[in-house]
């Protein structure tokens, strides 16, 4: 029959916390180092855009990085209320409307999927 | 100088040796023809492959304009000059890639108007040169064609995006590039190579044809062998074009007429933040000389502050990848460009399975947070917020610009770095092009040029001016050339 003294139990007691909370510390930072992979996903969904496995695993590190730095912006205390948009102090002023003749055929020829004189969208269904 | 070099038994010119207006005058006098020019320039790449400039050669129409060209008065200084196109600007018939798989098999149906401006004064394009992908990263690395080689170490990377136009003029393939800046896309590589880059004004080149990256900070600029040269391709493709909103309307200009004037008494700043700590200490030194020559001359030199400018990397990943996300969002892969083999169920699969395999690492990364600032209460947070700071960063420099002629500080904050270095670090690219950006938010021009070599590894450093005011750059620019009396060029030193 195993028997552990007091000192012995106490000791062991004192083992389990510090490794729960070595395991979370490791746990929080690993969460602080990088996005979520609903994160990434849910970026990579605005931005249209297919992430392979591997990529979702880079990328919830690299856009953390990204991330830290723009969040230096958000939170600055800016006094200024104007924007600048654009350096151009120019006038928004449309230009008339005028046609162009485009060579219809070396414009369709840049498509990858031409039918004629259309272009094609693939289409695949389950079914 | 001796003109014909025997390479293994095949004569090879070099007449592109030659300042730009030797050339003119062998042309006027019928020394030369245009065709001697663009053969050599062909020459010059055969037997520079390995730094991979260049993604798309012109030769057949190259060629084909030389010759036509031999029957025509040389009635400019431009006059069938070879000049190497960024591939992000667009050429009617030519392949037009962006550096990027996604574009891989575009034609474009029309030319930019810098091509037109270029072809009005009957330069001769000898190709598309390689590039970071859609102008995205500052090493050459993020390129779908491969990374671009410095001119002056094949180990170092070439600096980018413009890295492919900055190594083709360095190499002296050809007297002169078209790049394109955002955040420094013109003036970083101009510095790792030795060689003299332009961002002209926001609006002083118009940007019709320009593959849109970031249309707030997007411009077309000339780079060149030395300063009065680039002045002169910069007289070439201004104007103004109506096809671009922003393009402005200013009287036509010698960019050259102040070149040799004196320079006393002229007041300059040099922002503290562009001697920081974080720059390269060899750099530092090497500016510092400049600076002290140019008091030395009778030039009063301050050192001054501007507000918020340590922000200008997360103010550029904000500003420049929301309009990036937006403007990029028209690559589709259905009227044009990469298009997936995959079995796909509907319309967004097929956009996503276009995109995500058409696009390279470093364009997705961008897209996915400029499409994240803008979305929902993001925009309030961060797009407009950055907007704010940008507005501030503006009123800075144009503040200072009452009191001082010139801004001047160094181009970048290290020397040209080893290939692959920093691939893993995902900020690394933005922070490269550190002293660069706040000259794009402000819409300003700005010049780098040669100030000196490290460890064979070439060093610039900025010049920056009141908007429309290149000529003055120039100015400036050229005296500290001739004080300098650098003549960089990279061939004989390249490391075998």
């Amino acid at each position: 029959m195993l028997i552990i003294r007091k000192e012995e139990h106490l000791i062991y007691v004192l083992l389990f916390l510090i490794i729960n909370v070595v395991y979370v510390i490791i746990y929080i930072g690993d969460f602080m180092d990088k996005l979520s992979r609903e994160e990434v996903l849910h970026v990579a969904h605005l931005g249209k855009l297919y992430l392979n496995e591997e990529e979702i695993e880079k990328y919830k590190i690299q856009l953390k990085q990204i991330m830290d730095e723009v969040n230096k912006i958000k939170n600055l205390d800016i006094k200024e209320s104007d924007f600048l948009v654009s350096p151009s102090d120019n006038i928004n002023i449309y230009s008339n409307h005028e046609i162009k003749q485009v060579d219809r055929e070396k414009i369709l020829s840049n498509s990858c999927n031409r039918d004629g004189s259309f272009i094609g969208v693939r289409w695949y269904n389950n079914d | 100088m001796e003109v014909l070099l025997v390479l293994g038994g095949i004569i090879m010119t070099n007449y592109l040796d030659l300042s730009l207006i030797e050339i003119n005058n062998k042309l006027k006098n019928r020394e030369i023809k245009p065709i001697d020019l663009v053969m050599e320039c062909f020459s010059k790449i055969e037997n520079n492959e390995d730094l991979n400039c260049f993604i798309t050669l012109n030769k057949e129409e190259a060629i084909k304009k030389a010759l036509e060209l031999e029957n025509k008065e040389v009635d400019n200084i431009l006059f069938a000059i070879p000049i190497a196109i960024k591939d992000n600007i667009i050429t009617k018939g030519l392949k037009t890639t962006c550096g990027s798989n996604m574009l891989n098999n575009f034609i474009p149906t029309y030319d930019a108007y810098v091509i037109n401006k270029i072809n009005n004064c009957n330069m001769i394009v000898i190709g598309k040169t390689n590039m970071d992908e859609f102008a995205m990263g500052s090493s050459n690395q993020t390129s779908y064609f491969g990374c671009v080689l410095n001119a002056w170490n094949k180990s170092k990377v070439s600096g980018g995006s413009s890295g492919g136009s900055a190594v083709s003029v360095s190499s002296r393939i050809v007297p002169f590039a078209l790049g394109s800046d955002t955040g420094g896309s013109i003036r970083q590589p101009s510095a790792f190579n030795g060689i003299v880059g332009l961002k002209p004004t926001y609006g002083r080149v118009s940007r019709y044809g320009l593959v849109s990256f970031a249309s707030s900070l997007d411009q077309i600029g000339p780079m060149s062998r030395n300063v009065l040269e680039n002045s002169m391709l910069l007289n070439c493709i201004v104007g103004k074009d109506n096809n671009d909103l922003t393009s402005c309307e200013k009287d036509i200009e010698d960019f050259s007429r102040l070149i040799g004037e004196d320079i006393k008494g002229i007041k300059i700043a040099i922002p503290n933040f562009y001697v920081n700590d974080n720059i390269n200490n060899d750099i530092k030194a090497n500016f510092n000389n400049v600076v002290n020559m140019l008091k030395n001359k009778g030039v009063i030199v301050d050192y001054v502050d501007i507000d918020y400018i340590e922000y200008s990397v997360p103010l550029y990943q904000i500003i420049a990848l929301a309009e990036a996300s937006s403007n990029l969002a028209r690559f589709d892969g259905i009227r044009y460009g990469y298009c997936t083999d995959k079995k796909i169920n509907n319309a967004d699969e097929l956009y996503k399975y276009n995109r995500g395999e058409g696009f390279g690492e470093e364009v997705k990364r961008r897209i996915m947070i400029g499409s994240y600032v803008l979305s929902g209460d993001n925009v309030q947070e961060y797009y407009y917020k950055a907007l704010s700071i940008r507005k501030i960063i503006s009123d800075g420099f144009s503040n200072l610009f009452k009191e001082y002629d010139y801004i001047i500080g160094p181009t970048t904050t290290t020397l040209p770095y080893n290939i692959g270095e920093g691939q893993n670090d995902a900020v690394k690219s933005f922070f490269d092009d550190l002293l660069t950006i706040p000259v794009n938010m402000a819409g300003l021009p700005a010049m780098s040029l040669p100030i000196g070599i490290n460890n064979n590894l070439p060093i610039g450093m900025q010049i920056i001016c009141n908007k429309f005011e290149e000529a003055k750059i120039y100015k400036l620019a050229s005296f500290i050339e001739k004080e300098l009396n650098l003549n960089l060029d990279p061939r004989g030193d390249l490391n075998e």
